[in-house]
């Protein structure tokens, strides 16, 4: 089955109408929520950090499906970002073990160093 | 680029919305291709940027920053808990004094330059680094005998600076927050400068992307005050810099910092250059409602900038 597509006028004319004031409005609520978020949460570490990433996730999805026009395009756009972002994933996560892991288990494993010395000598009172 | 139009008999989805016309391919134009390929290796700079930040940050040792200790020192780990500082909250009446006193002690941790420890004493900032608990009762009776108000702190580590955490962070976030929404309403303000002129309306295109071209300077013009007080004007406490200042050598986390940001910054002042010459182009006569590439391919790029800011205030400033 083949798909068809908006003619040019067509597209142009759904960009035009595309509802960008109901977006802004949003992305202005998930600005204010991910303030606020980060500003109570702060000591509940995977709350703060799972709650503020899905809100980003959501303002970057509305920006690039929205005023990008992803929405409007044909699935070729997709074959130009999801590759891209694929293999730039492929390559952090590739550190992952070398750095995160490695300095994690080193941390973990390795003996309490000596107490040192005071870092400064106590000065004689004037 | 030919597109052939689809009959009814063809697809289903025609017959379900007579009014929009179908073609059978869908609308690409070798400049939309080139800037989303464009976008593409951006995509890939930004997440490799973005990505490097968070595999160090989860590899940041747990005591790498501390409230007491400039950044990294090896004294973090070896003093532990043991270690008490001494903010030194009120120089009292006779700051000389009090600085003279101090100072032999600064010189050996970290790098002020006189006029700075002069600020920090004077505001009640000064922050004598941790040390064992009797030498620091020590020298609180010496600074009090000195006629200073001074607080003992015990040492708190962080594998990274906390949001917040104003003995190791020094990043506004408020001021940040308001900048980020400013870059946002700058991308409405650009699909709308695109939106008006797909409808023939040049003047309300010209108006939208003035606004663009402002907001974007406004974003730009804050980013550069806020390096301003990080670097040169500010004096930050010892946990966040062992010369008071948060330069990109203060840390691995000013590194980041300024990498990412630094990085950004360019970018979008790469695109105002662009939405400047677009501007200045419509003013003489260009872009019409069949003739307007080059704002729908500069505008894809100022989104995308603001889709990456979105990202990088998230995981830079708010995490």
């Amino acid at each position: 089955m083949t798909t068809s597509y908006p003619s040019h006028d067509a597209q142009e004319q759904a960009e035009a109408h595309a509802p960008y004031i109901q977006v802004w409005v949003a992305l202005l609520v998930l600005t204010l929520a991910e303030y606020f978020w980060a500003k109570f949460l702060a000591g509940s570490t995977g709350l703060l950090i799972g709650g503020l990433l899905s809100m980003a996730l959501v303002k970057a999805g509305l920006v690039g499906y929205y005023f990008m026009h992803v929405k409007f395009e044909g699935k070729w756009v997709y074959l130009t970002i999801i590759p891209a972002i694929f293999m730039a994933m492929v390559v952090v996560l590739g550190l992952v073990p070398d750095i995160a892991l490695h300095q994690r288990s080193t941390h973990d494993t390795q003996p309490a160093a000596p107490v040192a010395d005071a870092v400064a000598e106590p000065i004689p009172a004037s | 680029m030919a597109h052939e139009t689809v009959t009814d008999s063809q697809h289903e989805h025609q017959e379900r919305d007579p009014a929009t016309p179908m073609v059978k391919n869908p609308i690409i134009t070798p400049g939309k291709v080139a800037m989303w390929l464009f976008l593409a290796t951006e995509v890939m700079f930004f997440t490799g940027l973005i990505g490097s930040y968070v595999v160090m940050r989860a590899g940041s040792p747990p005591n790498g920053f501390s409230s007491i200790f400039s950044p990294a020192q090896p004294e973090i780990a070896e003093l532990g808990d043991a270690a008490v500082g001494l903010h030194i909250t009120d120089a009292g009446p006779n700051p000389e004094k009090v600085i003279a006193l101090v100072r032999p002690l600064l010189d050996k941790v970290a790098n002020y330059a006189p006029r700075d420890l002069v600020h920090l004493v004077n505001e009640g900032h000064a922050i004598i680094p941790g040390q064992r608990a009797n030498v620091a009762d020590e020298l609180a009776g010496v600074l009090r005998k000195s006629g200073a108000t001074v607080e003992e702190l015990h040492q708190q580590t962080f594998a990274w600076p906390k949001p917040y955490d104003h003995t190791t962070n020094p990043l506004s976030i408020d001021l940040t927050a308001i900048n980020t929404f400013i870059l946002i309403c700058s991308s409405v303000t650009m699909v709308l400068s695109l939106s008006r002129i797909q409808a023939g309306d040049r003047l309300g295109m010209q108006k939208y992307l003035l606004a663009t071209v402002v907001m974007g300077g406004v974003f730009l013009g804050v980013q550069v005050f806020e390096y301003r007080e990080l670097m040169m004007m500010h004096v930050y406490p010892i946990g966040v810099s062992n010369s008071g200042h948060f330069v990109p050598g203060a840390s691995l986390f000013a590194s980041c910092f300024f990498a990412m940001t630094g990085f950004h910054g360019a970018h979008v002042a790469g695109g105002l250059v662009a939405l400047i010459v677009l501007l200045i182009g419509s003013l003489m006569g260009k872009f019409t409602a069949d003739d307007h590439a080059p704002l729908e391919l500069v505008g894809l790029y100022w989104h995308f900038v603001d889709l990456v800011w979105i990202l990088l205030f998230t995981v830079v400033y708010l995490i």
